[in-house]
């Protein structure tokens, strides 16, 4: 309160005339333009929406408020459309209509956003196209809220064309009125010119009733007097040519009446260099290519002239002026793109950057106003994240006259977010390094890795000197807050996670971006792991994955019991997952019972049956393709059981008949796997009363497939041959032939089609309602056991098991024991890893060494870096911090390492991808990868360099603050 | 459904042999007495004066007074009409309309010489739901697809003919300084300026021709077959705000004015108001500059599209009234952030200080009485919304001291209503057109054709 009195005594002494509104805007680069000069690291100081200075060290006023767009920011004059159509509409009605005003056609109330956002602030506006004098044309800037103010001169030209566009225009014709039988109602008037002669011609005669005075009945009535004013002023004649002969013509005119000319289009401009120097003629260059459509044919004899990027650069090595602009078709905000396919025809970069900005603005006369950030002049500039005719520099904002008029980025929070990191070095994670490198992130995943990224419309543009993967804390205790205990399997461990905690922040700010959230003390089911990102501003985007990872223990406190809790887990976990296989099994034989179909006759709806007649016909024709899965579905058929023989038949005796011939029904279900592996079951009661499982291969083209499976004969083949694989077939339903053989049968088997769909088993939610559904005779799904559950994921290798073991000994019957059910355990602890690391490569996901990173070894001088070692023996490492807000030590903990022996890219992995590998969260987090999310931190230096230091996080693609 | 007193209307309906189809037969009743009473529970006299239980007296088409009962002087043989149940409303005038008419624009860019008087039509539906809407004056204009149009005609939606639906003819030149189609914003504006660089040469031609001692005007005149008599034969000298001038123009009979000229002069010399189409702030620009430099300002009205509103501040220094067409909402998309930006239209004129009139003729709006209850839904005050149907557009038309209000000496338009003129729920029962009974809503055989399902042509019939 006091200081504020304080500053209200002190404002009394400033003067009055302080109400001036002051701007200083900084960047690391400023082009002023005039005289070529740049300015490093520079000021653009604005008073009242004018330049006053511009230079490294400006003297700043207090009252000023400053505008720092940072080091990576290049400020250049707003660019000048030297050509624009935004104020014409539908051609005039005459050949010369120099009443026509630009201003009339332009919306000075509009809003150019768009425009604005590719860094145009101004531009010329002609009244019309394609006739031989449009009118008068004007230069106006593209915001301003007063309608009034954004007209920077008017008239700056007489616009018109001799361009082919503008010869054969259409005849004039005014109906008379009344039409009577006195007054016909006529016809049109030819109108002039058809020739580049004729036109030159028109513009002599028009000159010539302007000295004497007198209207040309041809022009109208009043062209004449509305032009002798334009031409009384010494206005700029601005008149379309293309071709070298309309411009040699245009040229001759300009001398032969002393008029000043800009030529608009120019393509045929170069062999007349020298001319057009000397007679101070400009150029406004349109480069002749118009982006967002296709090709244009230009002909193909030899004297056809195709696109020519060089001309514009050959006009500025002679000393023209010249301005570059876009083509019709090509969007004003592309202006910056045309300049820089000026620099491909061999333009300098700084050059191509007068031809859109100080050029257009000397040729119109308005370089008093725009067209360079000389003290001054109006305060329109651009700013732009890398030099704007490099390519993929991306616009930051553009001013004009001292007020923000675009702004990248300033949309509101629905729309996508992209951001383009452009960092010296990028470290993926897994060991590669783009140098320099980009990632590109759009809401929150990365979309691009590489040195150079695409840079969609909207993007924001970050310089950062190296960026790494976010570290993961492969097992801490950040955000339990001192809390105890261990969760029981199937707890909602997100109910833990609490958004918006500023230790989180902190933490993430050293780079940390995933916790692994483990838990003090251990659990006879295993303990729950969630992997989280504890700075994340709200819970959607904080989990990385609900269930990481499930941590159990070998050593007991009873050697006796060492190994029990996880043989014992092991052994409940088989027979756990034997009962859901036997439920499933059973489920895919059980067939629900079938409503009656209910059948259509013909002639109900007769229409309606020809149109699917036609439709099925329709489809036969199209889709005759083989189809690659005609073996998946549900077979009925019968297998003929030939009457076996048991024994030599004795000579003279009926030979014994042991089974007699049958005719047993045969059911198969059956899918394709990968192709060509096929598997499925097979219900058949002369080899088995039980359902058979089958497993086989299938030949798409041929159609041939072959099944085998075990009964209590011992092994069967089913082989057969489907008789139509056609996506289509002509006349379901298909069919196979084939035999079984197997056991004492060998019988000829055949089946139908009945059903194309294999029902795969999803395993079902719980439904009390479904229980108490009548008893249909589905089979019932096993009791859940939520610490089976979660180990049932672990054996698909969705979840990491954690399993600490210490000695040689332990380490191997636990691995051993783990291996045995199919998974790959992470040890942690594992003092005597490095020891047996030769047995365990391949046979775990990882291991959590105990934080003991170096150990001595024999002597003095000769230590271990047990992570280095197990690395080195293809064993991957992650580091921990068991700590809450200690997780800022990870990387310190990985720098020790470096210094002992590890490789930088080596700790670099094991702090980021090998610790989200290990812990199952490498589809999500720990390297940065197309589709992973964008946990992202930007670094000062090389990670490990003694002088690096965090300077920016992001998560899920929104930096953390 | 409230209707009049029964026995009230029986007499009245002996008395004037009233026919209850729509249109024609009230004029009966107006030549048959020259007073005539509404009574009404209440009286809105205009957005600022109110009388509870009053009485209306209605003498020769005019309103002759208006109090409280008992206080207002009757004559005894007067008809009563109305009752306590109804509210007594100024008959809405409808500022600027392109309906009514065969068709609303011309193809010819500019065509002063023609008039809405060849195509107006008087069976045109949009009159008889003029009076179910309480509108009893409209002002028929040509539509804004045109550089100048032709002369529009202030009627009301009573009659058969077109001279007995007139109340002013020849009223108003309708211009647009937005685009005819096929024209752009330049061109449109180079055909306006050249539309009176033209008149100007025209006129100094013929005064040219005077003072080298021709006759071209009137020989001309007789030509095509005109009559230079009384006023037609005197010249007069040219008096106009315009910032150009003719000199001797006295020296040619008004009457030998080219046709095709004449009306743009009687713009230039402010004989009649303009009513010029804005569809973009930008517009408004030409519209006053036009104005301004031909010396019609004073007599302009813009007729103007929601997007108008940013201009308001260079209307407001012109001064003129404007009459606001389409949505109250301007809605816009910002082109980078795709923020929509929504403005309510009236209120920005307002703040400005300008003289703004609601219009229904758009189609997509529906009548004034919604328009302004909407506008207060809005934010307008409810005085500013009735003035903006009542008062302001009869000031805007210039005929202030005619119409918009119920005050003594305006014309007897006058809307019985079943409840507030601003009620969703009211329904306009009866109105009164010049004094004469125009429209009755339980005889109005489509509300009969709607609610009792009744076969029109039946309907028709027994009505007569």
């Amino acid at each position: 309160m006091i200081s504020f009195a304080l500053a209200l005594l002190a404002v009394p002494s400033a003067p009055a005339q302080e109400s001036a509104e002051w701007v200083a805007v900084r960047a690391g680069t400023i082009h002023v333009v005039e005289d070529g000069r740049t300015v490093k690291d520079g000021t653009l100081l604005v008073k009242d929406g004018v330049i006053v200075a511009v230079g490294a060290d400006v003297e700043v006023p207090s009252a000023a408020r400053v505008v720092d767009y940072g080091p990576s920011a290049v400020l250049v004059p707003g660019f000048v459309a030297a050509d624009s159509t935004l104020a014409s509409g539908s051609l005039p009605e005459r050949t010369a209509n120099p009443g026509l005003r630009a201003t009339d056609g332009y919306d000075a109330y509009g809003n150019y956003g768009r425009i604005l956002a590719g860094g145009v602030t101004s531009a010329y506006i002609s009244p019309a196209q394609a006739r031989l004098i449009c009118g008068q044309g004007a230069v106006v800037k593209l915001a301003g809220d007063d309608p009034g103010a954004r007209t920077v001169a008017a008239p700056v030209a007489i616009d018109g064309s001799i361009a082919a566009e503008a010869r054969g225009i259409q005849g004039y014709w005014r109906l008379p009125l009344p039409g009577t039988a006195d007054v016909g109602i006529g016809r049109p008037l030819e109108q002039l010119p058809r020739t580049t002669m004729g036109a030159v011609l028109a513009y002599e005669e028009l000159l010539d009733g302007v000295a004497a005075g007198v209207e040309l009945e041809p022009y109208g009535p009043t062209a004449v007097g509305q032009l002798a004013p334009l031409v009384e002023q010494g206005l700029v004649w601005r008149i379309g040519a293309d071709e070298t002969h309309e411009i040699r013509a245009l040229l001759g005119l300009a001398k032969q009446r002393g008029l000043k000319l800009v030529i608009d289009g120019g393509q045929g401009a170069a062999p007349l260099a020298e001319e057009l120097r000397e007679a101070g003629v400009g150029v406004v260059f349109e480069v002749p290519f118009v982006p967002n459509r296709q090709g244009i044919n230009r002909g193909k004899g030899a004297d056809a002239v195709w696109p020519d990027l060089t001309v514009a650069s050959a006009l500025a090595r002679e000393g023209v002026s010249v301005s570059i602009a876009t083509p019709p078709g090509m969007a004003l905000a592309d202006l910056r793109f045309a300049a820089t396919l000026a620099r491909k025809g061999g333009m300098s970069a700084a050059d191509a950057l007068r031809a859109i900005t100080l050029e257009p603005a000397r040729m119109y006369g308005v370089a008093d106003r725009v067209g360079s950030l000389a003290p001054g002049k109006d305060a329109d500039f651009a700013v732009f994240v890398g030099e704007p005719l490099e390519l993929g520099a991306v616009a930051l904002a553009t001013w004009v006259g001292g007020e923000l008029a675009y702004e990248a980025g300033a949309g509101d929070d629905e729309r996508t977010e992209i951001t383009v990191l452009r960092a010296g070095e990028v470290h993926v994670g897994d060991g590669t390094v783009h140098a320099p490198g980009e990632v590109l992130v759009i809401d929150g995943t990365i979309v691009e890795v590489g040195a150079r990224v695409a840079r969609p419309a909207g993007a924001v543009v970050v310089d950062v000197p190296v960026v790494m993967p976010g570290i993961v804390d492969a097992m801490g205790y950040l955000g339990l807050d001192g809390r105890r205990g261990t969760p029981d399997p199937g707890y909602d461990l997100t109910l833990l996670l609490e958004p918006g905690d500023e230790t989180d922040v902190r933490v993430a700010q050293h780079g940390i971006t995933t916790v692994v959230l483990d838990s003090p003390g251990n659990s006879g089911s295993g303990a729950p792991l969630i992997a989280y990102r504890p700075a994340s501003h709200d819970l959607d985007t904080m989990v990385v994955d609900p269930l990481a990872a499930i941590r159990t223990f070998w050593p007991d406190g009873n050697p006796r019991n060492d190994g029990r809790v996880v043989l014992g887990l092991l052994e409940k976990l088989t027979k756990y997952q034997q009962s859901w296989d036997g439920y499933y099994e059973k489920l895919a034989k059980w067939e629900p019972e079938v409503a009656a179909p209910q059948f259509k006759l013909p002639g109900d709806d007769g229409d309606d049956a020809e149109a699917e007649e036609e439709e099925d016909d329709k489809k036969k024709k199209r889709n005759d393709d083989v189809d690659p899965t005609a073996l998946t579905g549900i077979w009925v058929g019968h297998a003929v059981v030939e009457p076996a023989v048991m024994g030599e038949a004795e000579e003279g005796e009926e030979p014994e008949v042991v089974t007699p011939a049958v005719t047993e029904r045969l059911r198969l279900q059956v899918r394709l796997l990968e192709a060509p592996a096929a598997e499925g079951w097979l219900r058949f009661n002369g080899l088995s009363d039980q359902l058979m499982h089958v497993e086989g291969t299938y030949d798409a083209e041929s159609g041939a497939f072959s099944l085998s499976g075990l009964c209590t004969h011992g092994r069967f083949t089913l082989a057969g041959t489907i008789d139509d694989v056609a996506v289509d077939p002509e006349e379901p339903p298909v069919g196979f032939a084939g035999r079984l053989i197997g056991g004492p049968f060998d019988a000829e088997a055949s089946a139908e089609r009945t059903s194309r769909d294999y029902p795969v088993a999803e395993r079902p939610t719980p439904d009390d309602s479904e229980a108490e559904s009548a008893d249909d005779g589905k089979p019932r799904e096993p009791r859940r056991d939520a610490a089976m559950d979660q180990w049932l994921r672990a054996l698909r290798g969705e979840v990491a098991v954690i399993c600490q073991a210490d000695t040689a000994e332990h380490i191997l019957a636990c691995v051993a024991a783990f291996e045995s059910v199919g998974i790959k355990p992470v040890l942690q602890g594992a003092a005597q890893a490095h020891v047996v690391a030769d047995q365990l490569e391949g046979r775990v996901a990882g291991v959590l060494l105990t934080h003991q990173i170096e150990i001595g070894g024999a002597t003095a001088d000769i230590s271990i870096n047990r992570y280095a070692r197990l690395q080195a023996a293809g064993i991957p490492v992650a580091f921990y911090s068991r700590a809450e807000e200690g997780a800022v030590d990870l990387p310190l903990m990985a720098t020790f390492a470096v210094e002992t022996g590890m490789s930088p890219s080596a700790a670099l992995r094991a702090l980021t991808s090998d610790a989200a590998t290990m812990m199952a969260i490498d589809d999500r987090v720990g390297r940065l990868e197309r589709g992973l999310s964008a946990d992202i931190v930007a670094l000062s230096a090389a990670p490990f360099d003694p002088t690096s230091e965090v300077l920016r996080v992001w998560l899920a693609g929104r930096e953390v603050r | 459904m409230l209707t009049l007193e029964p026995i009230r209307l029986k007499d009245a309906v002996r008395a004037c042999a009233l026919g209850a189809a729509l249109v024609a037969a009230p004029n009966a009743l107006a030549q048959s007495s020259d007073s005539l009473v509404i009574e009404a529970g209440r009286i809105v006299v205009d957005s600022q004066n109110e009388i509870e239980d009053g009485v209306l007296l209605i003498e020769g088409g005019r309103i002759a007074a208006v109090g409280k009962r008992g206080e207002v002087e009757v004559p005894w043989d007067a008809q009563v009409m109305g009752g306590p149940d109804f509210t007594a409303f100024p008959g809405f005038v409808e500022a600027y309309s392109a309906r009514g008419m065969d068709r609303a624009n011309e193809r010819i860019d500019v065509a002063p010489f023609l008039d809405v008087r060849d195509a107006i039509d008087p069976i045109n539906v949009y009159f008889q739901d003029c009076l179910r809407w309480g509108i009893t004056t409209v002002n028929v204009q040509q539509g804004p697809d045109c550089v100048i149009g032709g002369r529009g005609r202030l009627v009301k939606p009573v009659g058969i003919t077109i001279d007995e639906m007139t109340v002013r003819p020849g009223f108003g030149l309708v211009m647009s300084a937005a685009p005819k189609s096929g024209k752009s914003r330049a061109t449109q504006a180079g055909a306006m300026r050249e539309t009176f660089a033209e008149l100007h040469r025209y006129l100094e031609s013929i005064v040219q021709d005077a003072k080298d001692g021709g006759d071209f005007a009137r020989r001309e005149a007789l030509a095509q077959g005109r009559e230079l008599d009384g006023d037609k034969a005197e010249g007069r000298p040219f008096q106009s705000a315009a910032n150009w001038s003719i000199d001797g123009l006295e020296l040619i009979p008004r009457g030998a004015i080219d046709e095709q000229k004449e009306p743009l002069l009687d713009l230039v010399e402010g004989r009649v108001p303009a009513f010029f189409h804005c569809a973009g702030p930008h517009d408004v620009h030409l519209a006053i500059e036009t104005a301004k430099d031909n010396g019609f300002l004073e007599r302009t009205t813009l007729v103007l599209q929601p997007a108008c509103w940013k201009a308001a501040g260079v209307i407001a220094e012109a001064g003129v009234p404007v009459i606001h067409t389409g949505s109250m909402i301007h809605t816009e998309t910002d082109p980078v952030t795709g923020e929509e930006t929504e403005t309510f239209v009236l209120e920005v004129y307002r703040d400005k200080g300008i003289t703004f009139a609601l219009s229904s003729q758009n189609t997509s709006t529906a009548s004034l009485w919604y328009q302004a209850a909407r506008a207060v839904g809005h934010g307008l005050t409810r005085a500013q919304a009735i003035d903006a149907v009542t008062v302001a557009p009869a000031n805007a038309l210039g005929m202030g001291d005619h119409l918009g209000s119920l005050n003594a000496g305006r014309l007897a338009n006058v809307v019985l209503l079943s409840g507030d003129p601003l009620a969703t729920t009211t329904m306009v029962e009866h109105v009164f057109v010049e004094g004469a009974h125009a429209y009755d809503r339980s005889k109005d055989p489509r509300n009969r054709i709607l609610f009792e399902g009744a076969d029109p042509l039946d309907n028709l019939r027994s009505d007569g």
